[in-house]
């Protein structure tokens, strides 16, 4: 076949090296008293990586059950959670088109419709709620869950909360919590958007807090768009549909979204004072540049469009960028290797070159030596 | 110390990225993240030297190139890249090629250091003949 000889190579190489890197940091991190629980989470999160990435096709899912088999024998606890983690991990691959639109997508899917109740299907979630206090190790993870999975999910957090995920008929998914005491610490802010919402929604769930600290607010959700205004938040991409049942479940929880919809609505009536509805006069603009600076920020943080369009015709005359290099995946090629002989005779340059790793139009190739000519 | 060169690559920043998560996390300290690179360039440098055995030609044209502390920086237009098995085209490549010559033999090389005269004494007293 023509493609295998690098589409075998690459994803074995990687495996072997971080194999190797991973036993040979398991001394350091022993002796700086780390866990190694923290030394397969940076495993887990660097397959993660490599798979989202797609610059390696077929990547370790083959490897990783021989390695479950492996592990098995020495970790019977961590069993669990790579199993549940195999599962999920065999399905990334199909959801990672669904989900390109989110960033750092973690795509644990739970194909599990036997088992009704589902650990949260990234234990490293339960690791980080548990040991960080929802840290932003969060930030990174999502949940996301594939359309083709069972309608209804329930999924047991750590704190012993049921995240219920019902699937409309729409193929919109959305989490909400039907125990409404332990919401309190929790803010579920769905976009309520009656008639469809076409468009995905994410939504941002806070974590209970084990320390009773109060979560940070300031969840703003709008269509298509992400929005942080607090440092450590946790993403779940979802699309809200509005059937009545959940709905009356949400509004049993929307004690929460008044609480949060005056800090949404705050930003942006603020910022469309001084936006591009601002016409006055010049004197004004100075005194007001400053509070736009800050708006600004807040601006982009809230990725409102009142920024950006404002923004916009400042820029666009200095926009002169060629737009050479556009590749498929709009992704810059690189190679990355040693050089063993550079010849130039004139203008025509010969290139020796060895152990390189290359990227080109989004994916990896490897090569021992490379031989290359140009004209300059 | 093998080349850093390759930490920019899928394999390399998507480590880098996992650690600046747990470090965020304050799973791991940042000390403890650069033992974790500087491991990963040796595990990397020694896998390419001796676990691929590949060859690869290319062929394009020459926009720019520039050699700079024994670094080549080239960047290539209209390039073909053709391993036995396939052809791959592009645009525009960017080539980063440290020293191959270089291993880590070399570099770690004794250097001439400048000892006054009054401490030389001491030193040549512990080398034997």
């Amino acid at each position: 076949m023509a493609n295998s000889a690098n589409t075998n190579t690459v994803p074995k190489l990687y495996r072997s090296v971080i194999e190797d890197v991973i036993n040979d940091v398991r001394d350091i991190f022993l002796d700086d008293g780390v866990d190694e629980q923290v030394l397969m989470e940076l495993k887990t999160l660097w397959e993660n990586k490599l798979m989202q990435s797609r610059a390696v096709d077929g990547f370790h899912s083959e490897e990783q059950q021989l390695l479950l088999q492996v592990q098995q024998q020495h970790q019977p606890q961590q069993q669990q959670h790579h199993h549940h983690h195999h599962h999920q991990q065999a399905q990334p691959q199909q959801t990672v088109p669904q989900q390109a639109q989110t960033q750092q997508v973690l795509i644990p899917a739970s194909q599990q419709a036997a088992a009704p109740q589902v650990i949260v299907p990234d234990s490293k979630l339960i690791q980080h709620m548990n040991a960080s206090n929802m840290s932003a190790a969060a930030t990174a993870a999502t949940l996301a869950l594939p359309a083709g999975v069972t309608p209804v999910q329930q999924i047991l957090t750590n704190s012993g909360q049921l995240l219920q995920v019902v699937r409309a008929a729409n193929g919109a998914q959305y989490i909400f919590q039907p125990q409404q005491s332990v919401v309190l610490q929790q803010q579920v802010i769905p976009q309520m958007q009656p008639g469809g919402v076409q468009a995905p929604v994410i939504q941002q769930v806070l974590a209970p807090l084990p320390g009773g600290i109060s979560p940070q607010t300031g969840v703003i959700i709008q269509p298509q768009q992400i929005l942080f205004t607090g440092n450590k938040t946790q993403v779940i991409p979802t699309t809200v549909a509005t059937p009545t049942p959940a709905q009356a479940q949400i509004t049993a929880t929307g004690q929460q979204q008044p609480q949060a919809q005056p800090a949404q609505q705050q930003a942006p009536l603020v910022l469309q004072v001084d936006g591009t509805g601002d016409t006055s006069s010049e004197e004004d603009e100075d005194e007001e540049e400053d509070y736009d600076d800050d708006e600004e920020e807040d601006k982009e943080k809230d990725g409102a469009e009142d920024g950006q369009v404002e923004e916009e015709p400042l820029n666009s005359e200095d926009d002169v960028s060629d737009e050479e290099g556009q590749e498929l995946f709009d992704t810059e090629n690189v190679v990355v290797c040693q050089y063993d002989k550079i010849h130039r005779s004139k203008n025509k340059w010969k290139f020796h070159l060895k152990d390189g790793i290359m990227n080109l139009n989004g994916r990896d190739y490897i090569f021992s030596k490379a031989i290359g000519d140009a004209e300059w | 110390m093998a080349y850093q060169l390759y930490r920019n690559t899928t394999l390399g920043n998507s480590l880098q990225e996992s650690l600046d998560e747990l470090i965020q996390s304050q799973q791991i300290t940042p000390q403890l993240a650069l033992q974790v690179l500087l491991q990963f360039d040796k595990a990397i440098n020694s896998a390419l030297a001796q676990r691929v055995r590949n060859r690869v030609n290319f062929r394009g044209s020459l926009n720019t190139y520039r050699f700079c502390d024994n670094v080549w920086t080239f960047v290539l237009n209209d390039v073909e890249f053709r391993e036995v098995t396939e052809l791959i085209k592009v645009d525009k490549v960017k080539i980063v090629a440290c020293d191959g010559k270089m291993d880590e033999k070399i570099a770690n090389q004794p250097y001439l250091l400048a000892v006054a005269p009054e401490e030389l004494a001491p030193l040549t007293a512990q080398c034997s003949n």
